[in-house]
Order: structure tokens, then C-alpha cells, then sequence
């Protein structure tokens, strides 16, 4: 009991690093929370346009400014430069599109030099170039042959209005489980941070010379003392795991309920015994209870860092991800990767999630059994 | 005295190993970690090269306007290459689209295009996007009453720069620094910055009587006050220089993080950044009459809050909180820093970056003149 107590003690000194961490992950998992639209039918991406007017609405201009709204979220920003520069780095906004005085009657004498434009630098920029680039080449393709504006317009529209047939395959509500996906990934960082801190400052707290010599003399079975040390991590890490779960059931709801939903939830209490294991042996390494919140912040940032919690897996450069190989969390955002996209399960869809769970089990041995020689060999004290 | 105090402060600070981790050597490992996370981001959100197949059919291959086009927009000797085609049969298309192997498909049955996805995104919309501008360009031609075949001639020269975005090109205005990652390293420097404020009130709390005994021993000495004060601060800022000269060093020499090409003002700018840094700790140290490690504990919390609204967890932080809640970033040391570079980044004028200096020095002036007078009056009739 002494023990467990001296690791409430710890815990209860060290909460608001724990509290801190956790609303981390309710924030970063808010954010990306699903609409109610569930549809499976194709939706098309579109990207953020803001228009900045300053002829008057009517014919190609209208026609040009219906055709951009219809095709593209407008975000409300203030109109002056400053807002509007800023907007455009933070990606706010990804294109800016100046449209000038007597832009409609200029555009019909075959002048469009004057219209502006700012382009942000991400994908949905270069998408928004080209869809109101579709829209001009239209119409100045029509002008030579249309030169009342209504009908120009009108003309156009009935060229846009075209219905390709798109099929959509999946059968997976992608927008959820992608915000599952993304939350779990996340909540390695949570749980690395909790449980290396805790488990290491508690370790490296029993392990200290005197208090390691007080406990051999004392009358109490060190085996034991030991055992009660193993539960009460084993416990903090379980009951860490499940307030992240609820929390985790309360932001992304039913998804959870379904096939993959469950296979990321085993996926992550696998990785849990993992990082577990992990926490036990950087205990077992530090000497001293001030490098813990040091070691704990390098390991914690670097694996995320590298191992595709912070930037994607698909962001990060192939160097990297090598390096993320050598690291068990990467096999389990690798793993969650391979859930997301999981869409009917047999033996064969299911392989490669089970090579990445396998990994996670070996490391967690590996672990164990490395954590084991160097506590056998700090036993004895000189 | 002067240099005495100096100088053992100087020791002091060096010695304390947790203190050069959180400094040194930290910030350097941060970096590090950008360099190897960010290094792909801004290259890759322009247009990438899509992965699609087309089922190989006589009717692709007998209308000339989709298989220009496609032909061009794969080929890989065109610099406005859009997409990586594997022309197959139908079978292979879908089983490519089920290994993830390519984003989607198109087919012609009866001269009408059928797209097939496996799901929605920003690749499949360009797809769709692509095959809608070669049907704007068939009821382009049919409009204007032309034979098919002359259409088609009249703007062979290559149907695919049709197709493609080239053809209209409005002047773009924006600046060329979009690089929204650079904001990362700019919280890591203002929070390197910062931290002169752990080494400042280190050294400050040396002198407090009420915490140890070399300050009480400070106290009954004869020695002037402002003497030790200062010692200890000009000790605490040339710690503090070094370790931001090391991290500039490495991000622009190793790393080779572009920062523009304001390195003079942005060595200005962190001078100044530290010494806010420095009064912050001063004030902290000499304000709060607490434990050494409560009030580190506080001076942590301060800066990675203020680094946090910055933006260092997250870019879209520092926007959200500017454009929502200006307020709380214009007192934020933090914020001031980061904005005062991004400043120099982004904008051509130098207006924006001379308010952050302004309100800098208006920071560090305030938090001294509390401080200072918090120094004097301190009165003990027995410790």
C-alpha cells in the first residue's frame, strides 16, 4: 500500500501535466470532428476564393462572380490589403481575385490584363487558378461569336452545365473514420508524454540510491515491492487509455461501433502495452529524477515527429520514414493508415495490419526483456 | 564586485546541466525535428502528379479530343504534366483503384465519359474537373455550329494546353514568401528567447535573501544593489546570446531554413526578443515569493503558453488568435517576436516589424521599472 500511495502521491503532483496533455488531445481531436453529411455520392473539393469587386455586378462580371461562388467557399475577411495578405499565408484564403472597374465592358473589347490575382501556395490555390481559368477561357473563346453579355453568359452556363458520371466505390463513411484515424494517431502523443513522464519519474524516484537501500534493509520483499510498482503503472496506463477512449467515443461517436472503428481501438491498446514497456525501461535508465521531463520531451516530440503524428506519413520525406522504422509508434500510425482504408476484411486485408501489430507485440517484449537485464544489474548497489 | 558577481554567475549558469538541456541543446533538437517533418510540406501542396488509369477502349482511342488531351496531359516531357496514366483494361483499372494504386479512373461508353473513385478528394475533383472542361470544349465546338473535325483543327496545335490551366494567366501580386512552415522556426526562436528568462531569474534568485544564503549574505554586504542586479542580468543575457547565436548558426548554416533576406533585422529582432526574455524573468524572480521551482515552474508555463498562441503547436494558431483575439498576441512576448520576423518575411514595408520592436521595448521598459522598484524597496528587519 505505502507504495501505491507514493504513486498517487506522484501522480497527484504531476496532474496538471497529465490534465494538460489530455485537453491537447480533446482540442486537436475537436478539430477535426465530421459534419452530419453522410452521403456517398461525389462531392466535389472546393477551394476558398475571395473576390474583390469593384465593377458593378452586372453581365460577364455577375456571370463570373455566380460561377466562383457556386464553385467555391468565399471566407469572410476584412478588406484591407494587411487582412487579406495574412489570410492568403495562413492559407485562409487560397486565392484572391481582384476583379476591377469596367471589367465588363473591358473584357468584351479583349482586354482582361487588368484583372489581379493573388495565389497562396498549397493545392487548392492551383486548383482555384484553374477553375476560374475554365471559366475565362469559356468565355473569351465565345466573345468573338457572342457579343451581348446576358447571352453570353447564359451560354456559357449551358457549357458548364455538364453531368459527368462519377461513381463512387467506397462503402466507408471516409470523412468519420479519417477523423478517427487522425485522433488516434494523436493520441500516441498523449499517451508518450503521460506515461513516460509518470512511469519514468516514478522508476527513477524508487530507484535512487538511498531510497533503493532503505527498501533492501527494510522488512517488506523487494520482489514484492516490485510487483505492487508493476500494477500501479500497469494501472495509471489502463485507466490513462480509457478516459482517452471515452473522450475518444464522445468526439468521433459511432464510427467507432463499426469494424474498423474496433480494429483501432485493439490497435491502440496494443501500442498502449508497447509504450507501457517502453516507459518501464527509460525508468529503468535514468539516474535522475530531474532528466525525466528532458528525456521525456525529446522522445516524446521526436517520435512524433518522426513516425507520422504531427505531418503525415505521406508528407514526410522517405528519409525520414526510414528513420520512423526503427520506432514501434510507426507501425502504429502505419497500422491505423492501413484501418482507415480497410474495406472488407479478410485474411489478406487484414495481413498487414497484423505484421504491424506483431511489430508492436515484439517490441514490447523486447522492451520487457531489455528493462529486465538492466534492473538485474542495478540491483546491486556497491 | 561588478565583475565578480559576473563571473560567478556566468559559473553558475554553466553549471547547471538541466538549465543548458532546456537552452542549448532543446531548441537545436526542436529544429532538428522541424528540419526533418517539414522538409516535404510546401513542396508538396502544389498540383502533384495524379495517378489514373483510363480503360484502353476503341472508342478512347477513336475520339481524338480525350485522347489528345489525356496524351498530353501525361506526357512526361510537358512541364504542366498533370497526371501518370496507366492506359488498361477495365478489370485492371479496378483493381488498381482498390490497392490505392491510382485515385480514379475514366471510361467512354457512347462518347459520355464515366468516372469511377473509390472516394471524394482534392485529386478526384481535378480528375472531374479535367474531363468537364474537354465536354465545355465538345459543346464549345458544337455551339458554334462547326464540323467536329474542323473544330477539333482549329485548335489542335495541342488540345491539351487547352485543357490545362496555362491559357489565361491573371498577374499574380501575391508575394513570393508563402512559406507558412517558416512560422515554426520563428516560435521556436521567440521561445528561445524566452527562455533567457529561466537563466535571468536563475541568476536573480542567487541574490534574493529570502531564498538562499549567498542573497542573504548579498543583503548584509555593503555592496551596492543595482551592481549585483545587473552582474547577474548581463551574465544571464550573454548565456542567453550564445545560445541563440548557436541555433541561428545551425538553422541558417546547417539546417539552410531560408529565413528571407533580412538577416540583420532579424538579428536585431532576437537581441531584442532576449532581453524581453531577461526583464521577464527579472520580474517573475522578483515578484513572486515563492520556491525556486514554483517560480521555474510559472516561467515555463508563461513561455510555452506564449509560444503555444504563437503558433509553435499548430501555425493556424497564431492567425486565429490575431484575427479573433488581437488583443491577448499584442501583450504576448511571444507573438511579438514571431510577428516581428514574420513581418520582415512577408511584408515589404517595415512598418509592422518596427510596431513589434516598439512594442518590445515598451514590454521590456515596463517589466524593469516594476522590477527595479520591487528591488528597492525590499526592507527586511530580520531573515
Amino acid at each position: 500500500m505505502t507504495v501505491f500511495k507514493t504513486f498517487l502521491k506522484i501522480l497527484r503532483k504531476n496532474i496538471l501535466l497529465v490534465i494538460i496533455f489530455s485537453i491537447l488531445l480533446v482540442m486537436f481531436g475537436a478539430l477535426r470532428t465530421t459534419s452530419d453529411d453522410k452521403t456517398m455520392s461525389f462531392s466535389q473539393v472546393k477551394p476558398d476564393i475571395t473576390i474583390i469587386n469593384e465593377d458593378e455586378e452586372v453581365g460577364i462580371t455577375k456571370g463570373l462572380i455566380n460561377y466562383i461562388k457556386d464553385n467555391s467557399n468565399t471566407p469572410e475577411i476584412e478588406i484591407d490589403e494587411d487582412s487579406l495578405n495574412d489570410a492568403l499565408f495562413y492559407n485562409d484564403t487560397d486565392y484572391v481575385i481582384y476583379i476591377p472597374k469596367n471589367f465588363n465592358v473591358d473584357f468584351m473589347k479583349g482586354n482582361i490584363d487588368n484583372v489581379k490575382v493573388k495565389k497562396g501556395n498549397n493545392y487548392n490555390a492551383s486548383f482555384a487558378e484553374m477553375l476560374i481559368s475554365r471559366y475565362l477561357k469559356l468565355a473569351v473563346n465565345y466573345r468573338s461569336r457572342i457579343t451581348n453579355q446576358d447571352e453570353l453568359v447564359r451560354t456559357i452556363k449551358t457549357s458548364l452545365d455538364n453531368n459527368t458520371e462519377i461513381e463512387i466505390k467506397t462503402k466507408l463513411d471516409t470523412d468519420s473514420i479519417e477523423a478517427a484515424e487522425f485522433f488516434f494517431d494523436f493520441e500516441s502523443y498523449s499517451l508518450l508524454i503521460n506515461l513516460i513522464f509518470i512511469i519514468g519519474l516514478m522508476l527513477s524516484i524508487f530507484n535512487e540510491e538511498k531510497v533503493k537501500k532503505r527498501i533492501i534493509i527494510s522488512s517488506t520483499d523487494y520482489k514484492k515491492n516490485n510487483r505492487i510498482l508493476l500494477l500501479s503503472n500497469l494501472l495509471y496506463a489502463f485507466t490513462l487509455w480509457l478516459i482517452y477512449l471515452i473522450l475518444g467515443i464522445i468526439l468521433i461517436g459511432d464510427i467507432l461501433w463499426t469494424s474498423n472503428g474496433l480494429l483501432f481501438i485493439l490497435n491502440s491498446f496494443i501500442h498502449l502495452i508497447t509504450l507501457t514497456s517502453l516507459a518501464f525501461l527509460i525508468g529503468n535508465l535514468v539516474k535522475k529524477k530531474e532528466s525525466v521531463n528532458g528525456i521525456t520531451n525529446v522522445i516524446g516530440i521526436g517520435t512524433c515527429f518522426l513516425c507520422g503524428v504531427f505531418v503525415p506519413l505521406a508528407y514526410l520525406p522517405d528519409s525520414v520514414t526510414k528513420i520512423g522504422h526503427i520506432l514501434p509508434t510507426y507501425y502504429y500510425v502505419e497500422g491505423n493508415s492501413y484501418i482507415a482504408k480497410l474495406e472488407e476484411i479478410n485474411m489478406t486485408t487484414l495481413q498487414p495490419i497484423l505484421i504491424n501489430m506483431g511489430v508492436l507485440i515484439g517490441s514490447a517484449i523486447l522492451f520487457i526483456i531489455i528493462s529486465n537485464i538492466v534492473s538485474n544489474k542495478r540491483r546491486k548497489i556497491g | 564586485m561588478f565583475l565578480h558577481n559576473f563571473k560567478y554567475t556566468l559559473k553558475t549558469l554553466f553549471r547547471n546541466k538541466s538549465l543548458l538541456f532546456w537552452t542549448f541543446a532543446f531548441p537545436l533538437i526542436m529544429a532538428t525535428f522541424f528540419n526533418m517533418a517539414f522538409a516535404n510540406i510546401t513542396e508538396d501542396e502544389n498540383l502533384k502528379i495524379i495517378d489514373i488509369a483510363i480503360v484502353d477502349n476503341n472508342e478512347f482511342n477513336n475520339n481524338m479530343l480525350y485522347k489528345q488531351t489525356f496524351d498530353s496531359l501525361g506526357d512526361k516531357n510537358n512541364e504542366d504534366r498533370l497526371f501518370n496514366i496507366t492506359y488498361t483494361k477495365k478489370e485492371k483499372a479496378e483493381i488498381l483503384l482498390e490497392d490505392n494504386k491510382i485515385d480514379g479512373y475514366l471510361e467512354l461508353n457512347n462518347n459520355k465519359p464515366k468516372l469511377t473513385f473509390q472516394s471524394n478528394g482534392i485529386n478526384q475533383t481535378v480528375i472531374k474537373y479535367v474531363v468537364d472542361e474537354i465536354h465545355d470544349t465538345e459543346k464549345l465546338i458544337s455551339n458554334m455550329k462547326t464540323d467536329l473535325s474542323t473544330g477539333i483543327n482549329s485548335i489542335n496545335n495541342n488540345v491539351g494546353n487547352y485543357v490545362s490551366a496555362k491559357e489565361i494567366e491573371l498577374k499574380n501580386t501575391a508575394n513570393d514568401n508563402l512559406n507558412y512552415i517558416i512560422i515554426e522556426y520563428f516560435t521556436l526562436i521567440a521561445m528561445t528567447c524566452l527562455y533567457a528568462g529561466s537563466v535571468s531569474m536563475i541568476s536573480i534568485n542567487k541574490t534574493l535573501p529570502y531564498l538562499t544564503r549567498n542573497g542573504k549574505r548579498i543583503a548584509v554586504s555593503p555592496t551596492k544593489k543595482t551592481n549585483i542586479v545587473f552582474s547577474s542580468l548581463l551574465a544571464s543575457y550573454l548565456v542567453q546570446l550564445l545560445t541563440l547565436g548557436l541555433l541561428l548558426i545551425y538553422t541558417i548554416g546547417i539546417l539552410k531554413v531560408d529565413f528571407g533576406n533580412e538577416i540583420g533585422f532579424m538579428v536585431l529582432l532576437s537581441l531584442i526578443g532576449s532581453l524581453a526574455g531577461v526583464a521577464l524573468g527579472l520580474f517573475i524572480g522578483t515578484h513572486l515569493k515563492s520556491s525556486e521551482n514554483s517560480k521555474t515552474g510559472i516561467m515555463i508555463a508563461i513561455t510555452m503558453a506564449g509560444s503555444f498562441l504563437a503558433g509553435m503547436m499548430g501555425v493556424g494558431m497564431k492567425y486565429q488568435i490575431d484575427k479573433n483575439l488581437p488583443l491577448l498576441n499584442k501583450i504576448n512576448p511571444a507573438n511579438m517576436i514571431t510577428d516581428g520576423f514574420y513581418a520582415l518575411y512577408y511584408y515589404t514595408d517595415y512598418s509592422r516589424f518596427w510596431f513589434d520592436i516598439g512594442s518590445l521595448v515598451i514590454f521590456i521598459v515596463v517589466l524593469v521599472i516594476l522590477s527595479s522598484r520591487k528591488i528597492g524597496r525590499a526592507r527586511y528587519d530580520s531573515i
